[in-house]
């Protein structure tokens, strides 16, 4: 399976001032009812925190510098997406529902493939995983990326009180 | 005196508050700890929370502020000290996270107004609890420590917390 894990993604210094910024109380989240869109799963676990950095063709958050670092090294050309994501702990990893992201379209209405980067903001238990079961820990500072059309999913942690990841979904030079 | 009135607003105006601070728009932020060390009664990863301050030295700390104004019309409000909305997610067990008082000014009052019902509460020292029903406030003099919950049989439980003369 075509999934890329790059640890140690920014330097000591970038990724220090992203963490600060994620981890505390400087950015504003929404309390969004349901994970994975489309998704039936009515199971009480099923929540999570989003803050939208891009969407719909425009930057969408007073904070969009804070992950300048971030595309410059993913050498992100065009973005359709950037999203953060907020779990909290749980006492048992909850997997969440495997899915591909939204889907985006060109003039003649054919899907477009774009590349999906998630980058762990922290350490924890919780991790990525894939449809043919591969697994991808959350490790702090790490950037997995793979194609669009490959159906994943996170999880919660169970040893930490969150789990943070930013979600791109971008078209990169290369 | 620790006084509880059911159904604060009417339907009319409490259902569009009750959706803006249960929905996708509010704005939450990530706090770490609920209480300070020495008030905390709770595990330290259970010790965090979400919230807003929606008004604060003595100015509002946020437009969200002014939709809740059907709630401040009706406290009889000579001045207002803080406004903060929190949110805390669904734990296994119901945690508390430790008595404490919010302000220490003799004469003041703390309101709690349950947005959403569950089975998490507001605890005193003399042992009363306030089950967390929507639409449900709690008003006490501010110096009554108190504590507040998780709940486990919702995603989350929220609340708003009033400061004020």
């Amino acid at each position: 399976m075509n999934v890329e894990v790059i640890d140690n993604f920014l330097d000591d210094d970038s990724f220090s001032k992203v963490q600060q910024f994620f981890c505390n109380d400087l950015i504003d989240w929404h309390y969004n009812t349901t994970v994975v869109n489309g998704s039936e799963n009515d199971s009480i676990d099923n929540f999570q925190f989003i803050h939208i950095f891009y969407r719909d063709g425009l930057p969408s958050s007073n904070h969009y510098k804070e992950i300048i670092p971030l595309l410059s090294q993913l050498k992100a050309r065009v973005l359709f997406s950037v999203k953060s994501n907020l779990n909290v702990r749980t006492p048992e990893i909850v997997k969440r529902d495997l899915h591909i992201d939204d889907q985006f379209f060109d003039a003649d209405n054919k899907p477009i493939s774009f590349k999906v980067g998630i980058y762990y903001l922290n350490d924890s238990d919780g991790y990525t995983y894939f449809e043919g079961g591969e697994k991808v820990q959350s490790i702090a500072n790490r950037m997995v990326i793979f194609p669009s059309n490959i159906l994943h999913a996170g999880t919660t942690c169970t040893d930490q009180k969150t789990r943070v990841v930013l979600n791109f979904n971008y078209l990169s030079y290369e | 005196m620790i006084e509880v009135i059911d159904d604060f607003l009417s339907i009319d105006e409490w259902n569009p508050i009750k959706n803006y601070l249960c929905g996708i728009d509010f704005l939450w932020r990530w706090s770490d700890r609920v209480n300070y060390p020495e008030d905390r009664l709770c595990d330290e990863i259970d010790n965090y929370q979400l919230y807003q301050v929606l008004y604060d030295n003595h100015i509002p700390a946020s437009d969200d502020l002014f939709r809740l104004s059907p709630i401040i019309n009706k406290l009889d409000i000579k001045s207002l000290l803080k406004i903060k909305a929190n949110l805390t997610t669904k734990t296994t067990e119901i945690v508390k996270h430790g008595y404490h008082y919010d302000f220490y000014y003799d004469n003041s009052k703390t309101s709690i107004l349950y947005v959403n019902t569950n089975n998490g509460y507001t605890e005193f020292e003399d042992g009363t609890k306030v089950e967390s029903i929507e639409n449900r406030l709690v008003t006490f003099p501010a110096m009554t420590k108190h504590t507040g919950t998780t709940c486990t049989n919702s995603k989350c439980r929220v609340i708003v917390n009033f400061n004020y003369f």
